[in-house]
């Protein structure tokens, strides 16, 4: 029965997370998930110190750092991932000072927010994909690099990654994020979503069966398989690309050389007349 | 003229230096010596054998969990003037009490000296838990379980070795401190008979998040199912949590204790799939010396028997 919550939970992050990703890498701000997750696991401690409902508390930071976060343009001439990484250090600092201030506040009350896999139940399922499907919804309407836009994208993506680490921790999110869309990432560009979801599907049952039969803990393990299959499926679609792209050449160089044998055989006749 | 003028000024002076003295004088020979526990429940043995003869403080809080702690510089203060260092041993503290001492400069409490003083030094580690199979003892933990304060025997133990520690560091008040440490003995055996009663009538084999309470349990004659965490701070398989649950049914387990500060949320998980309890089991309570030390246990059996009917 914990196998079979922990597989559907797996399937349900390997459907929304890898498009998710692409989204996330082609704006080039991956710790974004690291952060969002920091600013709700410090609400979500201050809350649960201050005797007031944790996840409230949560939403209300989470709030707060999505709107500042959408203030910045997406061309910005700051380095993105460096002010992403700021944020989740910041936030982190932030929680552990404000918690060292209170007189039972612990720091392992941080710990919280970060869930695991193994205590999914079927609500909790149940919440995870209510939560997506409203994620997606927002973050995959048309790009658009207005405040509104990033605010929408934003919202969506903490309507996500923040549930979805509460429920199943940030190893599996950050894992299903990023893997899935680099291993179909071609040419500087997103590959196909199909492949990077269907990848992500493989790696949730390939890597959850084999953690239940060798005895291991599931979300290294899934993590691992994920890994692993984003590396072969990656290295082979890439090498076909590659051959594909060798030969799309070589027909081009072959018709422009076919072009240049044509035009010197009708240079020749027009010189033999 | 001059006499005049310079006696009654000497006198002054005099009178300021003397009543500085009178200050300091008393303070040195009232200065009790410092004891700092590595956690609460050390505070309360020290209490119970050093009585008004020693100061004590704790550097975790109840609740808290003894095998991370943040260190902050007031816990390098409290130990650079403390006295005697007295720590729960068997590696618990290990990740983090080294630094402190070595922060600390205060020579005197590193292990090996005489201002050091742990469980390691009274004790021996644990045996075999009672009801658990030889596959069973494979897939437990290899680190030395340090819980033993959780059993009331060795927390007697503990409390003799000390008074004699004390004496050694503080001769004055030495025959106080075994009379003391005497007294807490007898004063637990007295109650034991009357908790393992309690837990002889009210508990069945019990599922533990990890191994805190083994000790407790040996000591109380509980039978222990299995941890949910085999290996401590390693996530569990999904087969070791079936097999959690088949034991479940197989020996009735109806109770599962966590720790309170360990995530609770697996053991929710695997006490819904198998339709049991899940009871928080504190590890310390607040509370002076023997006092509060009895009152550990009477509030650990108290909860535990609410929790079971």
């Amino acid at each position: 029965m914990i196998l079979l919550t922990v597989l559907i939970a797996t399937l349900v992050i390997a459907i929304s997370l890898p498009v998710l990703g692409q989204r996330v890498l082609e704006r080039r701000i991956v710790f974004v998930d690291l952060a969002l997750a920091q600013v709700a696991a410090t609400g979500y401690a201050l809350g649960m110190a201050l005797h007031m409902p944790g996840i409230l508390i949560a939403i209300i930071t989470t709030a707060i750092a999505v709107a500042l976060m959408a203030l910045m343009d997406e061309d910005t001439v700051l380095p993105k991932e460096a002010v992403m990484g700021a944020v989740y250090a910041f936030a982190a600092s932030l929680g552990m000072v404000l918690l060292s201030l209170l007189p039972y506040g612990e720091g392992q009350l941080m710990g919280l927010m970060f869930g695991s896999i193994l205590a999914i139940n079927w609500e909790g399922i149940g919440i995870l994909v209510a939560f997506s499907a409203l994620g997606l919804a927002l973050a995959l309407t048309p790009h658009s690099n207005t405040y509104h836009g990033r605010l929408r994208f934003a919202a969506g993506l903490s309507l996500i990654i923040v549930p979805a680490i509460h429920a199943i921790g940030v190893l599996l999110v950050f894992a299903y994020l990023v893997m899935p869309a680099l291993a179909v990432w071609r040419h500087g560009h997103n590959g196909p979503v199909w492949q990077a979801t269907a990848l992500a599907a493989l790696a949730s049952i390939i890597g959850t069966l084999a953690a239940h039969l060798l005895d291991l803990p599931p979300s290294a393990t899934v993590v691992l398989t994920l890994g692993l299959i984003s590396v072969i499926i990656g290295t082979i679609m890439h090498n076909m690309h590659h051959k594909t792209d060798n030969e799309k050449a070589d027909e081009e160089d072959q018709e422009e050389s076919s072009d240049q044998d044509g035009n010197k055989q009708r240079e020749r006749t027009n010189d033999n007349p | 003229m001059l006499v005049k003028h310079i006696l009654p000024r000497c006198n002054s002076m005099f009178i300021i230096w003397a009543w500085a003295l009178s200050l300091m004088l008393p303070a040195q020979v009232i200065a009790k010596p410092l004891i700092i526990t590595t956690t609460p429940t050390l505070a309360q043995i020290a209490e119970a054998v050093g009585g008004i003869d020693i100061q004590v403080k704790s550097l975790t809080r109840v609740g808290q969990d003894p095998n991370n702690l943040v260190p902050r510089p007031s816990h390098v203060h409290d130990l650079s003037s403390a006295s005697l260092l007295f720590s729960v041993g068997f590696g618990l503290e290990s990740r983090w009490l080294p630094t402190l001492i070595r922060l600390s400069a205060n020579a005197n409490i590193a292990p090996g000296m005489s201002g050091y003083f742990s469980g390691d030094d009274a004790i021996e580690a644990i045996g075999v838990p009672l009801g658990m199979t030889s596959t069973a003892m494979q897939q437990w933990s290899p680190d030395i379980n340090p819980y033993w304060w959780l059993d009331p025997e060795l927390g007697i133990k503990v409390a003799l070795a000390l008074a004699v520690r004390l004496g050694e560091i503080d001769p004055v008040n030495a025959e106080r401190y075994k009379v003391r440490a005497a007294k807490f003995a007898s004063a637990v055996n007295k109650q034991l008979p009357r908790w393992r009663d309690y837990m002889n009538i009210y508990t069945g084999p019990i599922i533990t998040y990890h191994n805190t309470y083994v000790y407790f349990m040996q000591s109380m004659h509980i039978e222990l199912a299995g941890f949910i965490e085999p290996k401590s701070g390693i996530e569990p398989s999904t087969r070791h949590l079936s097999q959690l649950i088949d034991t479940i049914h197989q020996k009735k387990v109806r109770l599962i204790w966590v720790e309170p500060y360990n995530n609770r949320a697996v053991a929710r998980r695997l006490a819904d799939a198998a339709g049991i309890r899940l009871m928080v089991l504190p590890d310390s309570v607040a509370g002076y010396g023997l006092k509060g030390y009895i009152g550990m246990f009477d509030r650990m059996v108290q909860r535990i028997a609410r929790w079971s009917q």
